[in-house]
């Protein structure tokens, strides 16, 4: 599939380059555009971005290298992001992982096999009063907190991400 | 200006200096990485730190600059201290690799290691591993462990060459240097970055292995890639080039030269003519001097009129002005054709279109190159027998592969060819006489680079096989042919050719500006 915005993401896009000095600083948002827009930050995506904002390529692989939330591999549908920092920790965060790592079947850093999620362990998500908890971040950009977890909760809460996941395409399908 | 205080000297720089520049000036140095003089300065290794009175925090001297009535320390205790916390830092995860390192001998880590830090590690952990030997572009290699992250490849990419080929990726203690995927670092001046990296993370892959650079010696002298005439450090050992490095002068090439010219020294150890030759079969110099005077000397007695001369831009200054005097004086003869490489690539930046190191050195010497024919001219006067005898210096036409075949063929014509070069080049075993000429990097001599800048080269090492500098070679001629022109060093020619320069107004050699 050619690697182009639909004409909802390059309004959005507009709007980014609009809102700041130069090219290179709406580089990060862009970079977030693409990555809803065409599932995972592929070469050929850090070629279109550098193209689009008239930048060399190797600014936008700097970028999308140096921060982890940028999919260099195409990933689950959604991504699951359980905080082990103290509060979380205190609280449970390593059982939350456990729970996961059980009911998905998968370890941290794995997707399952349909597809549907990837799991990590990453630090303080500033929710520590509602701890412990994970945020997911789907394909599509949206990116939700699911707070105050516990066994039950994490069932409940997968139940209510299958169900909105039926609607959600690969992101290794998304270009 | 402000008046600074460094380590306790006074000293008065012009407004807007930094401190690691006003320290230098003051003599004393300031331990650098990320820092070079023709980079933007992104201070990012902090291995210039000082102590800035007043302040609260040490500060990069590559990038603050002083103020009136600042008091520097450069060597205080808080100073050492941070240095060597800057070298453990960076030391952390490097290999130390240095007995297998093309760097070792020239590296600044190593340098700073043994006078800024020269202690024990104490990480007991294992170091991260990283790339090494990685193929980063066709000249250079790239080892992601030895690399310190300076950024000044980087801004070499950016700010010189302007192509934006490398950057790093990843971060913290799995940053790397690379290129886009599917690019290279293939820009035509690469190797300079090798030149740059402080440490032996970019390596010259023509370089590689090749010589301890503690064995090498280093001769002053000028790349004859092109026209340009960039100053080199060429460096040798045992009577043999072993790589080319930039020579600052900021009138022509500042810190940089191009990857083609710093391979150029390649020709210098390939094809040689190293003996004297009559008819192919190998003399003397008694002997062939001999011959050559006697061949010559019938030639000119049968019909003067028909005697051709091939003048190289190969040639330096020197030979030149002797090969005018052997033209003028012993020859007498006033059909003279242009030799030299053909045009080639060129760019807006050092590359010149012109592969001759010395056209404006012929300009200088003969007054205006308009009695000059051109190869068609060469050729044509050979098939229509207006030459008979042809006298040709090097072995370079500036002709396409069809012509120089024409001309290869035509050759046949001829009653006399003498051939007094530095290469074979498929020409010398059709000359009835070849003489081995020595290079750019045997003898000393002058190019003018195409803005009209004299420039001196040295001699590296003695010439190769029984090859003789051009000039001496016209000398040993012209004495046997009872018209003996007396130089005995370089020098003299270089005062009587300037002297006559000056006088015509020809050429106006400006002495090359020292580094
Ligand atoms: S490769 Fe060399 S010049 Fe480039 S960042 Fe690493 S150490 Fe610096
Ligand atoms: S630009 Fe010309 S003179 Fe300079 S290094 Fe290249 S070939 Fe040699
Ligand atoms: S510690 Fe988990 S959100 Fe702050
Ligand atoms: S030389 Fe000053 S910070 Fe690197």
């Amino acid at each position: 599939m050619a690697v182009e915005f639909s004409e909802e993401a390059e309004a959005t896009f507009q709007d980014l380059i609009s809102r700041y000095p130069n090219n290179l600083a709406a580089m990060l948002p862009v970079l977030h555009l693409a990555q809803s827009e065409f599932g995972w930050i592929s070469v050929e995506v850090m070629d279109y971005v550098a193209n689009r904002l008239d930048v060399h390529p190797t600014k936008v692989l700097n970028a999308a290298t140096f921060y982890t939330m940028y999919n260099k591999q195409p990933i689950g549908k959604c991504h699951i992001q359980v905080c082990t920092t103290l509060s979380c920790a205190l609280m449970g965060g390593y059982e939350i992982i456990d729970y996961l790592e059980d009911t998905l079947g998968i370890r941290v850093g794995e997707t399952t096999p349909d597809g549907r999620f990837t799991l990590s362990e990453v630090e303080c998500l500033a929710s520590c009063g509602t701890a412990p908890m994970f945020q997911a971040s789907f394909c599509d950009g949206e990116i939700e907190y699911f707070e105050n977890l516990d066994a039950e909760r994490v069932d409940e809460v997968l139940k209510e991400l299958n169900e909105k996941l039926e609607a959600l395409p690969l992101p290794k399908d998304m270009h | 200006m402000p008046k600074v205080n460094i380590n306790g000297t006074e000293i008065e720089v012009e407004k807007g200096t930094t401190i690691l520049k006003a320290a230098a000036q003051a003599g004393f140095e300031v331990p650098h990485f990320c820092y070079h003089p023709a980079l933007s300065i992104p201070a990012n290794c902090r291995m210039c730190l000082v102590e800035v009175e007043g302040a609260r925090s040490l500060e990069p001297a590559c990038y603050s600059e002083v103020t009136d009535g600042m008091v520097v320390e450069t060597k205080s205790e808080r100073v050492i201290k941070a240095q060597k916390s800057v070298l453990e830092f960076i030391l952390l995860n490097h290999p130390v690799d240095c007995p297998i390192c093309d760097q070792a001998g020239e590296c600044k880590l190593q340098d700073y290691y043994m006078a800024y830090d020269a202690q024990e590690s104490r990480l007991r952990a294992e170091k991260n591993q990283k790339v090494k030997v990685f193929p980063i572009g066709p000249e250079v290699l790239y080892d992601g462990e030895r690399c310190i992250l300076c950024t000044r490849c980087i801004r070499f990419c950016e700010e010189i060459t302007g192509t934006n080929e490398l950057t790093i990726v990843q971060r913290g203690d799995s940053a790397e240097i690379r290129t886009f995927p599917g690019k290279e670092l293939d820009n035509p001046y690469s190797v300079c970055t090798a030149d740059i990296c402080p440490v032996g993370a970019l390596t010259s892959r023509d370089f590689r292995f090749k010589c301890r650079v503690w064995l090498l010696q280093s001769t002053d002298s000028v790349c004859t890639g092109c026209s340009n005439g960039c100053n080199i450090h060429l460096e040798h050992f045992r009577n043999e080039i072993q790589r080319y490095r930039p020579r600052y002068n900021p009138q022509v090439n500042d810190y940089w030269m191009c990857d083609a010219g710093r391979l150029s020294y390649k020709e210098v150890h390939t094809d040689r003519l190293l003996r004297p030759m009559s008819n192919g079969a190998a003399l003397n110099w008694h002997g062939v001097t001999e011959t050559a005077s006697a061949k010559l000397a019938r030639a000119l007695d049968d019909d003067a009129g028909s005697f051709g001369f091939v003048v190289s831009p190969q040639a330096s200054c020197e030979d030149l002005f002797l090969a005018k005097r052997f033209i003028e004086e012993v020859l007498g003869t006033d059909q003279l054709y242009l030799g030299g490489k053909p045009d080639g690539f060129e760019d807006d930046f050092l590359i010149k279109a012109d592969k001759n190191p010395n056209r404006q050195g012929v300009k200088a010497v003969f007054g205006g190159l308009n009695d000059f024919g051109d190869v068609d001219k060469l050729i044509d006067d050979i098939e229509s027998g207006a030459i008979k005898t042809l006298y040709m210096m090097e072995t370079h036409l500036p002709a396409d592969a069809e012509t120089r075949q024409r001309f290869v063929d035509a050759l046949d014509k001829l009653d006399l060819f003498v051939l007094q070069a530095q290469h074979c080049a498929e020409l010398a075993n059709q000359a009835h006489l070849a003489l081995p000429a020595c290079s750019h990097a045997e003898t000393e001599g002058t190019f003018v680079n195409f803005d009209g800048l004299a420039q001196p080269f040295e001699q590296a090492f003695a010439p190769h096989g029984d090859s003789l500098p051009h000039w001496q070679i016209f000398m040993r001629l012209a004495r046997a042919m009872g018209q003996p022109l007396t130089y005995t060093f370089v020098h003299q020619i270089r005062d009587e050719m300037f002297q006559a320069s000056d006088a015509d107004e020809n050429g106006e050699p400006a002495e090359a500006q020292a580094e």
